[in-house]
């Protein structure tokens, strides 16, 4: 009642006023038309929409229920405009009410994009940026946001380094631009600068040898998400100088809107499973492998393995280790705002579980931002996130996949007395620490990181002029993060392992940034002017606290205060550690952006940068703390010019020509002077020096140099952007890979003082030549049928230009940098794979004695061993015949977006890809081995070959196999890379297939609700791919030996990553 | 909440308010350019190079590290340990029951045995801390710390010369490296000619015995632990162009002479006692490794649980790890008498009463007749000594690379040179000294086979013997390779005195260096190729 009395009353008002503004009409031939004017994505009530009468002035505004009313001609046309919406003309047709749906302009001309400390409309642009709206991202299921750039942005190659919930994303914006520097973009998140070399509290702790994989931006809530801008070329990057060499990506959370509260809830619900199981040996094959293996070495046959075809399947120890996980979301947001106030409120909860057992994820996040014109003059508002996240991460640090991988299907999870089961070893009277059988891992040991986040800004801006501005914000992240780990006793095929511990380690990450920015902005009628000064400084310190006890009473309860406080027989005495590093930033930026005609647009950005990472001189050095970043941009609006002018197809047709030069300083602090480090010897105290100074250490240099063309065609039903770039990477920052005989390799064993730290160095320069496509259309158009497609292809060309000098090589290690994987040299690309080419098998005795053998392994070659290609043709196979076995990196990645909506139904049909790239199977060279130790073997190692003999001597009996046959004397392929390993990573996968459907708003209105939405989801439903793991996506997965930023050096190895899930969601959209 | 449109009237209070503001911006801007922006660069949460090395202690500090941390790969790694399979296994002496065993006793390691490169990056890792603790100390120490300075670097020449020594022994010609730094520059490196290899060898171990002093802490290397190694580094560097070299063997001899006669260090009485921890770095040890009781990883000795062959022999758990067990070939070294023999393997029925555990509080005896055990650096658990706090994979005696019996035997050997005999009275007073010790009869004169023989079982299960093999096998390949397919690489069965092999491994064919490691190699092809002159 109360309301449509408010409604009368507004009526009248408008009314009235219309009155009084337009005088007295011709009353004949005048109407009244009201409506309502709501958006066509959400059926929300658009408020301060423009209503105008087309070619006259007069017009009015919808109110805060999106209400609106004027006075018109019966043939008058009306014009609904409004920022962020397609402005749309409708004929008044002598109706009284027009309800009206304004579409929204994602990708219209008018759109503002965000550019970095302000921000600009998008035909005004210069640089390359790609954009993301929150449309995109709600139409993935995304733990995190990061997962839903996949083929969303051109030049944005996005792979996700483990499915574990929650798990890491490697991204690189126009190729990898750095070796051991770093290669994730810069992350601002509503001003908050995310340092891409300090990511999180627990990110880069380590635990045992395996990387924890958790994701620095996990705390983040997708569904807060308003924007995503991806800065890609120098142009765009300048203003962010140092940080933003590998390119930023801007992060804009969701504001209030002056109206009526708007309630939206989300909710879904998903399931998830692995797609696929790797074929490994049943029991009987494995039972008949190893009698054969036994009958060649002379081993004694195990006497459960008499007869094989007794024997049942054994244990699948993937069908153990992977289970059907659940996954929910649910997410609350209230926003709204009056005349002066805006605010936007968000909570929300997530909760999914691993595929592996053990492994989840949680994550409570709120979300509060708020806005207020103060005064006409000042502007103040605040954006703050508070998140928690929870998670078991048991599967990245005992890495369960490959350990399921490596147990026998003679060994069970756990044995008939309740003992976990594990491979026998004679004469053991206590079992080895560490991870028995990985089914037993997950469920007794305890790796749990929580981390507590709270960042946000407060900001001022003062209006001087209409065209003046100073923006003044102060941003702030404390992220705290908790590891717990407990390892307990327990008892392993009869055998007590006495000793159980717990390690808790606590870090502390917090940084600050003052931000103060003078802007000016004129728009005249045939020039602009956007200019832009300011500074910004910023400090960041990480503190960790680390303690440790063994010899709790029980199992549980676990905390560290329940261990021995003395060494005892059994248990070491409690240790304890912990340490700090700093960072400063200070930087001063300019850019000046100057406009003629609204055709051609010239940009120039500066930025004059300090980093402490860096000497600060003195003593006959130079400082080499500050370093300016420039770069020019210009565009030209060529439908403007008169020649164009009349073409009415060309709706927009500029060119863009940017270059710059930007500096990354993505090292660890105080590598350019010697620190000296502490332990506790034999003889006492001990000092050690820790690393390999480099008092000259530069910042690494990137130039690049970016074209680009926006094309809009057909009212923009076809809109096409294209870049070129060439971007050339100089005195790359690196951690010089030396040879053990530097010093520099220690055991794996983690001793401080062992070795010293090779030390970082500027050594050569990379080229990265791309093309990237975004293409948009709307191929059908009609009043209940619509189709859109989105494509989105990038390609990369990473080249090596130069080395320290033209003989060196740069090597990817793993396994405790015991095995070489990669060779990183001049003329190749970053991380190509690295070994011998193999070429089956010795087949017989005159195969064997014709053929080069492999020398240094101290083994006679014999017939059924590998056979390698002599690239040298030296007669002989040794390390000079080791060769670049292809690149772990894609020719080009590709996202394929197709859109079909009929009515209140809408499907989204979303595949993304990659071509070209190899991937290393490293579960390969363990588990295809005859000659290995005791391992699960693939089922693919059942055609090793078999050697008889016959008057000729030894023979294969089947020759075409390219795995080697049994020896008695060694394994001659240990840890040999070759070809045979190496596997094309090419694939398409079908990422996402959305159904939703929105009721009709007159019939939710019934239910009290503005609007309703129902959805389902089904992501990675399939995978095309030649690849015979998991899955092809592998990316950076494997454990990074110096721990330090994601390593080049040692992409596309798959070592047992996490495969992704398949993921079927159910969920529902409800407008309050 | 104010009320906003008081400001709005006042205009006043408006331009009060913007001039505050800028005011306050550039106060932001001017604070930001404070201290932590001004720095001078050195860390405040890290000790640093520039500024340490300024007293005696850190310079103790700084050397004590040399003794420990960068060995621990060449005593132990994942694949098994180093220099025990390297020295003991290889030499004919054990056999190890776990996977790295064969491939040693059989000589078919190869380049790609991740064990290799642990050994040979920890003895690099020696070099590399020596090195860069070397240049500190010149660079930052003052001149005013004079002898403490010295000592110091005598310490780090001394570490460095014996990893070398190692390395030269073990690979042949190997790349001199004075500063890793260096490497830096030039990243890929020819190996060095072996005769240069010693030359550098000679030159650090010369100024160690020159600067260290004739006393010092217990365990600290001295003037007498650089003249022995000396002694030895001439006596080894005397045979290897293949002919021996007068020169070496008397400089050989000097050195040695200097230990044994002015050095007034004597054997410790008891050849038993002298290994147990209670009687850790003795006057006998002249040169051990330090590891850290209750140190951190990398800083522990797990030797013992590796080596042991019954874990009930220290009663903390987990042992024998390795398999280890004596051949058949060892076993015969041993005379009827000699006291030696319990102290370094255990025989099925011997009985160590010193041995107590928990379980067995009269000591331990060994029941396995299938397998002989590592006695010696196998001292027990806590109960055997003193309530130390020896757990698993935490050892309490130091590793010792050098004792004065070698010397004396280094001694005994240069005096006797290229000799058939001597009956030189300085070379049998000292080589009788090691054999009254071990309760045998002296002897009248000493034959090459009598000091290669008493080595080998005053030093068995110290690493030693391979070296002694491949030092032969430079001077007369013949005679060593067939010697070493002589022996019985095998284990064997022991029951109250009778001895079976139930499977007899002979006529294995010797490999005398190790190859370069796969991954070194790799990254650097010249490892393979001519070596060339360092001087």
């Amino acid at each position: 009642m109360e309301r449509n009395l408010r409604k009368k009353l507004i009526y009248t008002f408008l009314l009235f006023t219309a009155i009084l503004l337009y005088g007295l009409p011709g009353y004949a031939q005048t109407i009244r038309v009201s409506g309502k004017v709501t958006g066509a994505d959400d059926g929300q009530p658009v408020s301060g929409a423009t209503v105008k009468i087309k070619n006259s002035t007069k017009g009015t505004v919808s109110n805060s229920n999106g209400d609106y009313a004027i006075v018109a001609q019966p043939n008058d046309i009306l014009v609904f405009s409004i920022l962020g919406y397609t402005t749309q003309e409708v004929p008044v047709n002598s109706k009284n009410s027009l309800d009206i749906k304004l579409a929204v302009s994602n990708k219209s001309l008018d759109e503002v994009v965000v550019i970095g400390y302000g921000t600009s409309r998008r035909k005004d642009l210069t640089g390359s940026i790609g954009s993301v709206s929150a449309a995109d991202i709600e139409k993935t299921v995304s733990t995190t946001f990061d997962q839903a750039l996949q083929g969303k942005v051109a030049g944005v190659t996005v792979t996700q380094n483990t499915g574990q919930p929650g798990g890491a994303v490697s991204i690189q914006v126009r190729g990898l631009g750095s070796l051991n520097a770093g290669t994730d973009p810069l992350y601002v998140i509503d001003g908050v600068i995310i340092p891409p070399n300090q990511p999180s509290s627990t990110q880069g702790i380590y635990m045992g040898n395996s990387n924890t994989g958790d994701n620095p931006l996990a705390t983040i809530n997708p569904n807060d998400i308003a924007s995503i801008d991806v800065l890609k070329d120098a142009s765009a990057i300048a203003i962010y100088g140092s940080q933003g060499s590998n390119g930023v990506i801007i992060v804009t959370t969701k504001r209030g809107k002056k109206g009526a509260p708007k309630v939206s809830f989300d909710t879904y619900y998903g399931v998830q499973q692995v797609s696929k199981y790797l074929p490994m040996m049943n029991l009987q094959q494995y039972a008949e492998f190893e009698n054969a293996k036994d009958a060649v070495t002379g081993a004694t046959p195990d006497p459960d393995f008499a007869n094989p075809s007794y024997l049942g399947q054994g244990t699948n120890w993937q069908k153990d280790i992977f289970r059907r996980a659940g996954m929910s979301n649910n997410n609350l947001s209230v926003s709204g705002g009056d005349d002066r106030t805006d605010y936007f409120i968000a909570g929300s909860f997530f909760t999914q579980d691993g595929t592996v057992i053990s492994s989840n994820f949680k994550r409570t996040s709120l979300k509060i931002n708020l806005d207020n014109k103060t005064t006409d003059w000042l502007k103040i508002g605040t954006s703050l996130t508070f998140s928690g996240v929870s998670q078991n991460v048991n599967a990245s640090v005992y890495n369960l996949i490959n350990e399921a991988l490596s147990l026998p299907p003679d060994v069970s999870p756990y044995n008939p007395d309740g003992s976990i089961g594990a491979i026998p070893v004679p004469g053991q009277t206590v079992p080895n620490s560490g991870n028995p059988n990985p089914v037993a891992a997950a469920a007794i040991n305890t790796n749990h990181i929580e981390r507590t986040q709270a960042y946000g800004n407060v900001y001022g801006d003062i209006t001087f002029t209409k065209d003046l501005k100073l923006h003044n914000e102060v941003t702030g992240n404390y992220d705290y993060g908790n590891i717990n780990q407990f390892y307990p006793t327990f008892v392993v095929n009869g055998l007590l392992q006495p000793i159980n511990s717990a390690e808790v380690t606590a870090t502390n990450n917090k940084s600050y940034t003052i931000r103060d920015y003078l802007s000016y902005d004129h728009y005249a009628a045939n020039f602009n002017v956007n200019a832009t000064a300011g500074h910004e400084a910023s400090w960041g310190t990480y503190t960790y606290l680390q303690g440790g006890r063994e010899g709790f009473f029980a199992n549980n309860p676990q905390d560290l205060d329940l261990g021995s406080t003395v060494a005892t027989t059994t248990a070491t005495a409690p240790t304890n550690s912990g340490g700090s590093s700093t960072y400063a930033n200070e930087a001063y930026l300019a850019r000046v952006n100057v406009g003629y005609a609204y055709k051609y647009n010239l940009t120039a950005t500066y930025r004059y940068d300090y980093n402490s990472n860096f000497n600060p001189g003195g003593n006959d050095q130079p400082n080499d703390r500050w370093v300016g970043t420039y770069a020019f941009g210009g565009s030209w609006n060529a439908e403007k010019e008169d020649f164009l002018k009349d073409v009415k197809q060309i709706d927009q047709l500029k060119f863009r020509l940017g270059y710059g030069l930007t500096n990354n300083a993505n090292l660890p602090p105080f590598t350019y002077g010697s620190s000296i480090g502490l332990s506790t010897v034999g003889l006492g105290q001990g000092a050690y020096p820790l690393n390999i100074a480099n008092d000259n250490v530069k910042w690494e240099t990137t130039k690049s140099i970016d074209a680009g063309l926006d094309l809009s065609l057909f009212k923009n039903r076809i809109q096409l952007t294209a870049d070129v770039y060439d971007r050339k990477t100089n005195n790359l920052l690196l951690q010089d890979p030396l040879n053990g005989y530097a010093g520099t390799n220690g055991s794996g064993a983690g001793g401080a003082g062992e070795s010293l730290a090779a030390p970082w160095i500027n050594a050569g320069s990379i080229q990265n030549k791309g093309i990237e496509l975004a293409l948009n259309t709307q191929n059908i158009k009609s009043k209940n049928f619509t189709w859109t497609t989105g494509l989105i292809f990038s390609l990369d060309r990473n080249k090596i230009l130069s080395l320290v000098n033209d003989n060196q090589a740069l090597y990817g290690r793993i396994n405790n940098d015991g095995v070489v994987v990669s060779r990183t040299a001049v003329g190749s690309s970053i991380g190509d794979f690295y070994g011998y080419v193999s070429d089956g098998v010795y087949k017989n005795a005159a195969d064997l004695a014709a053929s080069p053998k492999l020398n240094g392994t101290g083994l006679v070659a014999q017939v059924g061993d590998t056979k390698y290609v002599d690239i040298n043709h030296l007669g002989v196979i040794d390390s000079r015949d080791e060769t670049d076995l292809g690149s772990p990196l894609p020719k080009f990645t590709y996202g394929i977006n197709n859109v079909f909506t009929y009515k209140s139904v809408d499907l989204t049909v979303f595949f993304t890809g990659s071509y070209g790239n190899k991937i290393l199977n490293y579960n390969e060279v363990l588990y295809e081995d005859p000659n290995s130790e005791t391992t699960g073997e693939f089922q693919g190692l059942i055609n090793y070959a078999r050697v008889a003999t016959n008057a000729s001597g030894a023979y294969v009996t089947n020759p075409n196999t390219v795995i080697p046959g049994f020896r008695s004397d060694g394994d001659p392929d240990e840890n040999i890379i070759s070809s045979r390993f190496i596997q094309s990573g090419s694939y398409l996968r079908l990422k996402n297939l959305a159904l939703g459907y929105t009721f009709n708003p007159q019939v939710v209105r019934t239910l009290h609700i503005h609007s309703l939405r129902v959805y389902s989801n089904v992501a990675n439903l399939f995978t095309i791919t030649k690849y015979i793991g998991y899955d092809p996506e592998v990316g950076a997965s494997t454990p990074n030996q110096s721990g330090y930023g994601s390593n080049a050096l040692t992409e596309g190895v798959d070592w047992g990553r996490y495969p992704s899930a398949r993921i079927y969601t159910l969920g529902l959209v409800v407008g309050l | 909440m104010w009320d906003c449109n008081k400001f709005k009237k006042q205009s006043d209070m408006k331009h009060v308010v913007k001039t505050l503001t800028i005011i306050l911006l550039a106060v932001l801007v001017l604070n930001s350019c404070s201290k932590d922006f001004n720095s001078k660069g050195i860390p405040t949460n890290k000790l640093v190079a520039n500024t340490f090395y300024q007293n005696t202690a850190e310079l103790r500090a700084a050397t004590a590290n040399l003794y420990t941390t960068p060995w621990w790969a060449f005593n132990e790694n994942p694949q098994a340990d180093f220099i025990v399979f390297v020295g003991d296994v290889m030499s004919g002496n054990a056999v190890a029951g776990n996977a790295y065993g064969p491939p040693f006793t059989n000589f078919n390691v190869t380049s790609g045995y991740e064990g290799l490169d642990f050994g040979w990056e920890s003895l690099y890792d020696v070099i590399g801390q020596s090195n860069t603790t070397m240049i500190n100390i010149n660079n930052y120490a003052p001149a005013s710390l004079g002898t403490a300075k010295t000592r110091a670097l005598g310490e780090t020449k001394f570490m460095r010369g014996i990893a070398y020594f190692y390395l030269t022994q073990l690979w042949g010609p190997v790349p001199i490296i004075t500063n890793s730094a260096d490497v830096v520059k030039n990243p890929i490196l020819h190996t060095n000619t072996q005769s240069d290899v010693y030359k550098f060898i000679i030159g650090d171990l010369t100024y160690a015995a020159q600067n260290l002093p004739a006393s010092d802490d217990a365990g600290r290397v001295t003037k007498w632990s650089a003249e022995g190694l000396l002694a030895k580094v001439y006596l080894t560097r005397s045979g290897i162009s293949g002919t021996r070299s007068q020169a070496d063997l008397d400089s050989a001899q000097y050195w040695a002479k200097d230990v044994v006669q002015n050095s007034g260090l004597a054997l410790f009485p008891n050849f038993y006692n002298a290994f147990l921890t209670a009687n850790n770095n003795n006057s006998e040890m002249l040169f051990g490794l330090q590891f850290a009781l209750n140190g951190g990883w990398g800083t522990n000795d797990v030797r013992q649980t590796c080596i042991e062959g019954d874990d009930n022999i220290d009663g903390v758990g987990g042992g024998g790890w390795d398999g280890l067990g004596i051949t058949k070939d060892l076993y015969d070294q041993f005379q009827a008498g000699d006291l030696r023999r319990k102290a370094t393997f255990m025989l099925n029925g011997d009985i160590y009463s010193d041995l107590v555990t928990t379980n067995n509080p009269n000591g331990y005896t060994m029941t396995n007749a299938g397998s002989a055990y590592f006695k010696k650096y196998v001292d027990g658990g806590p109960l055997a000594n003193n309530n130390l706090s020896i757990s698993l994979m935490h050892d309490a005696s130091p590793n010792y690379l050098l004792r004065l019996s070698d010397v004396y035997l280094v001694y005994a050997e240069a005096i006797l040179g290229t000799n058939a005999s001597t009956t030189d009275g300085q070379a049998l007073k000292y080589f009788n000294l090691v054999r009254t010790r071990a309760g045998l009869p002296t002897l009248t004169s000493l034959t090459w086979t009598d000091i290669f023989k008493e080595r080998r079982v005053e030093l068995a299960l110290e690493y030693q013997f391979w070296f002694d093999l491949k030092r032969w096998h430079d001077y007369d390949p013949t005679d060593a390779t067939a010697f070493i397919k002589a022996q019985h690489r095998n284990a064997f069965t022991y029951n109250a005195g009778v001895v079976t092999e139930p499977t007899v491994l002979t006529g294995v064919t010797p490999v005398f260096t190790l190859p370069y490691p796969a991954a070194e190699v790799t990254s650097d092809p010249y490892l393979n190729q001519t070596p060339v002159p360092y001087y």
